[in-house]
């Protein structure tokens, strides 16, 4: 009979509005959850086949989900490895159960957002302990290739503030006045010494002596000087390590600029690059002193020695300072000495459905079926979106749009009531027929 | 929802607003600090996303007028030099007297000439004889003390040497380890204001010292070069070497190793030799080395060529029957007499003949009968006594360490030699005026451009206030608008 169906219509009336009340209910609560996406429910009908004659009620199912599509609005920090993907994407996580796993296997879950912080291990971890993962880097900074679709080859970010790393001198600029007053008949014909601190391959310092001798003249200006380089780490009886013969110009146009090297030993001079190259002990240095013809570099002008424009690369050993994650997922790793290297790279995934993957505690989420494959992407290229540091994604439940819900689902469960309360009430008629 | 992005947005507001008024703060306490520099705040808009996401604080800057700074830097060790100089020069000036003074060297020269005519005009006065040889004695006195006053102002500027190199080399350590500091804070992202303020207080007192030039390299680290190329700090500091010499004797040089010369590193330079060039030249240490390696050894030996002068002309008198060839004349060289290879010094050993000099034993009535005469002679016997005055009054070539061409007599030379001192003195007091006046211009105008202007401060304090107020506004009117929507 129709009225036991309009029960079961309101039963299911209420049951599917109390899901949906479940549903408000945890997006209001999750609404200050970092990286929280909103869970809906829709509600379907069910049609019971019947004759135009006499209608039964089928009711009302609902289906839940998770809307992984919506992307909430980013709010800025001061930690550096607070991220967020601005885009489609997802970083690679690992729980922090797994991490203990004595066989070094790990299961991979993703998340769109995370503040990360070092651990005593210094692997960066969130509050709820997920790991994030990364691709390792060399030695020297670049990123070897890994296989994109599996999660092979991540490993756990760890940032060790002991790590020293050392960065030898390969490159010098010599940017050096010699008077020209000195090369004239009459002068002193003194040494001008110089010395310049550079890093070995172990990062210790060690100094270049270079000392310019100019040649004296009978009459007029030579215009010539002797320059020769010594090595404080080389044996005394091999010094000078190399040296070369440099003339400068007087003409009208390029006078004090150099014109030539009619001699070098123990080293090459480029007249293209303006550069000379020789040898220490720790390995190969260029001097750049400058191409024949310009003003950079060496000169020889009537002023006084001026060694004031000596640049060099190197560094001496520091230790691991800072680090910031860049907009293309580079995990920047600052040390003490100035320098910067790369020491991990942490990837973007994709998948062809996010709606299907499966969610998980900690705003993590697992591959499943209904997801697809997983493919990894570097930050910003494809579909997926750079990663954004110093940021987090904030919840995407919106309470005013939860609030108005509540009050509908409020509404409608009263309705339901109301119709079991009537139909109650109507099946009592019905047994007070027969009295 | 948006609302907590608005609420964000304010918050970043209120953090500008307090680390302003922490600046503003900072800046009024240190108002009168010597050496301190206005900080400035510098602030951007951030955006997270392409979203903008209130402001941020990016650094502090420090104000820095550089060319001021470089010019001022300049200004002092011009003055430094100058001033060096200029004090020891006074010093020789008022160990020779002023004219007027009673004691000045050429008052005692002329005291002498007077009191040898009385004593030729009276020959038979004991009084004016003793008078005479007095005076004698007296004006060999004052030669000693002027030699000792510019061998003790040696010994004095080779010690201020010692000190200047001791400053220098610890403030150059200093600087390169504040060179480290402040780049490890900088690259750490800080505010290392408050190192740079140290570091600027430590170059300028190297400056004042040495000319220097300033480099500024990566990561906020300078590197300090002498402006005639000499390296300072590059990197690690070089060492400046100088072994200071207790005691200074005349004859001690730097060319005949009896004296330190500077070093850099090991390597050592030329330093205060007068040519252009020099790697350290320019300040109070080149003007401490030309002190006392030219000027003072230039004014003993102007010092020794007239006492030289003054022995020769009193020694073998052909007046003087008791006299022998190799005798010593009136002055004596300590009691010998004058030896051509031994005039360095001979100022300081300049004394009055024993025989005549009442003070130790003579008998003044030997400058009447003869220095070394046994009895007394004839108490009318002038020959001698006016012998002695036309040996003293006469014009002779000035001999070759005064540097003087024309001819003198003896007191006429020491008055000009008084004379050049005073003179040189005078001169270069009065570089030393016009170099420090023009100090004191360019470092007021210095404190101008980088100081604190407390009235700018308390109206930017104003304007934090609004700022603050009204971000807190925002907040309140946020908070209103969620309590709202749970009220449905």
């Amino acid at each position: 009979m129709t009225l036991s169906s309009s029960l079961n219509a309101g039963v299911a009336g209420l049951s599917v509005n109390s899901s949906k009340l479940g549903t408000i209910s945890d997006n209001i609560a999750n609404s200050q959850t970092n990286g929280y996406k909103r869970a809906d429910t829709q509600f379907a009908s069910l049609v019971i086949p019947g004759s135009d004659l006499q209608y039964s009620a089928g009711g009302v199912r609902s289906i839940s989900f998770r809307d992984l599509e919506s992307r909430g609005s980013l709010v800025a920090s001061n930690n550096p490895s607070d991220i967020a993907i601005g885009g489609r994407g997802f970083v690679p996580i690992a729980p922090s159960v797994a991490l203990d796993n004595l066989d070094g296997d790990f299961p991979v879950q993703f998340t769109t957002t995370g503040s990360f912080r070092p651990d005593q291990d210094g692997i960066l971890r969130t509050a709820a302990g997920q790991a994030l993962l990364g691709w390792p880097a060399n030695r020297d900074g670049t990123i070897p290739e890994f296989p994109r679709d599996s999660a092979g080859g991540l490993e756990p970010v760890r940032i060790s503030t002991s790590d020293l790393e050392r960065s030898p001198t390969t490159e010098i600029g010599l940017g050096v006045n010699l008077p020209a007053e000195a090369s004239q008949a009459g002068a002193s014909g003194a040494t001008i010494p110089l010395a310049i601190e550079y890093f070995d391959n172990v990062g210790a310092s060690q100094t270049l002596n270079l000392s310019f001798t100019p040649t004296i003249p009978a009459t007029g200006s030579s215009n010539e000087w002797t320059v020769e380089i010594s090595d404080s780490q080389a044996d005394p009886l091999t010094n000078p390590v190399a040296s070369f013969v440099v003339e400068f110009d007087d003409s009208p146009a390029l006078g004090g600029s150099i014109a030539g090297l009619p001699s070098q030993t123990n080293g090459l001079y480029d007249p293209a690059t303006g550069v000379f190259t020789f040898n220490v002990a720790s390995g190969q240095i260029d001097i750049d002193i400058g191409t024949p013809g310009n003003s950079t570099g060496l000169s020889q002008l009537s002023a006084e020695f001026g060694p004031t424009g000596i640049t060099k690369n190197g560094a001496p050993v520091g230790s691991l300072d800072n680090f910031v994650i860049d907009e293309n997922g580079f995990v920047q790793a600052t040390f003490g000495n100035g320098f910067t290297r790369t020491i991990y790279q942490i990837p973007v995934a994709n998948f062809p459905n996010n709606n299907g993957l499966t969610a998980l505690d900690g705003q993590a989420y697992a591959a499943s079926a209904e997801s697809g494959e997983v493919f990894f992407w570097d930050a910003g290229d494809g579909p997926t979106g750079a990663i954004i540091g110093f940021a987090l994604e904030e919840s995407t439940s919106d309470i005013a749009a939860e609030l108005t819900a509540l009050i509908e689902t409020q509404r409608a469960y009263s309705s339901n009531a109301t119709v079991i309360q009537t139909v109650d009430e109507m099946l009592q008629e019905t047994t007070n027929i027969k009295r | 929802m948006n609302l907590s992005a608005a609420l964000s947005n304010a918050l970043s507001g209120l953090t500008v607003a307090s680390r302003q008024a922490d600046l503003v703060s900072n800046n009024v306490a240190n108002a009168l600090t010597e050496g301190y520099a206005r900080r400035d705040l510098e602030v951007t808009s951030a955006s997270v996303g392409g979203i903008g996401s209130g402001a941020r604080v990016t650094g502090v800057a420090r104000a820095a007028a550089p060319a001021l700074t470089e010019a001022r830097r300049a200004a002092e060790a011009e003055r430094g030099q100058s001033a060096v100089v200029s004090d020891a020069r006074s010093r020789l000036a008022a160990a020779v007297g002023e004219p007027g003074d009673p004691q000045a060297f050429s008052a005692q020269a002329d005291r002498l000439d007077a009191a040898l005519a009385a004593a030729a005009d009276t020959p038979e006065s004991l009084a004016l004889l003793e008078a005479a040889a007095v005076a004698a004695g007296d004006y060999a006195n004052k030669i000693n003390r002027i030699a000792i006053e510019a061998n003790t102002l040696r010994g004095e500027t080779d010690a201020s040497i010692a000190q200047q190199v001791s400053v220098l080399n610890r403030n150059l350590g200093q600087i390169e380890s504040l060179n480290s500091q402040i780049r490890a804070i900088s690259l750490g992202g800080g505010d290392s204001s408050a190192l740079e303020d140290e570091r600027q207080r430590l170059i300028d007192e190297v400056s004042g010292m040495i000319p220097i030039r300033v480099i500024r390299r990566d990561d906020g680290e300078v590197a300090l070069f002498a402006r005639n190329g000499a390296q300072l700090v590059d990197g690690p500091a070089f060492e400046i070497g100088f072994v200071a010499t207790p005691v200074v004797a005349q004859s001690q040089t730097l060319a005949n190793g009896g004296l330190s010369g500077i070093s850099i590193a090991g390597s050592p330079i030329e330093i205060g030799t007068g040519q252009p060039g020099g790697l350290l030249d320019g300040g109070s240490l080149s003007a401490s080395f030309e002190l006392r390696d030219r000027i003072l050894p230039e004014f003993l030996d102007q010092l020794d060529s007239v006492a030289s002068d003054l022995i020769q002309r009193v020694e073998g008198l052909p007046d003087d029957p008791t006299q022998t060839a190799g005798d010593p004349g009136l002055f004596t060289d300590n009691g010998a007499a004058f030896d051509p290879a031994a005039v360095t010094g001979l100022a300081g050993r300049l004394s009055l003949n024993q025989q005549v000099d009442p003070f130790s034993g003579g008998d003044p009535t030997r400058l009447r009968d003869g220095l070394n005469a046994v009895t007394p002679g004839e108490p009318g016997n002038t020959t001698i006594l006016r012998g002695l005055q036309d040996a003293m009054a006469a014009s002779q070539a000035a001999p070759a360490g005064t540097g003087l061409s024309a001819r003198f007599g003896a007191a006429e030379l020491a008055a000009e030699v008084g004379n050049i001192t005073i003179a040189r003195s005078r001169s270069a007091e009065a570089a030393t005026g016009l170099l420090q006046g023009r100090f004191d211009g360019l470092r007021d105008a210095e404190r101008s451009a980088t100081g604190v202007d407390t009235d700018q401060e308390l109206s930017r304090l104003l304007v934090v206030e609004q700022m603050f107020a009204a971000n807190a506004r925002v907040i309140e009117v946020i908070d209103t608008l969620l309590t709202r929507l749970t009220q449905i």
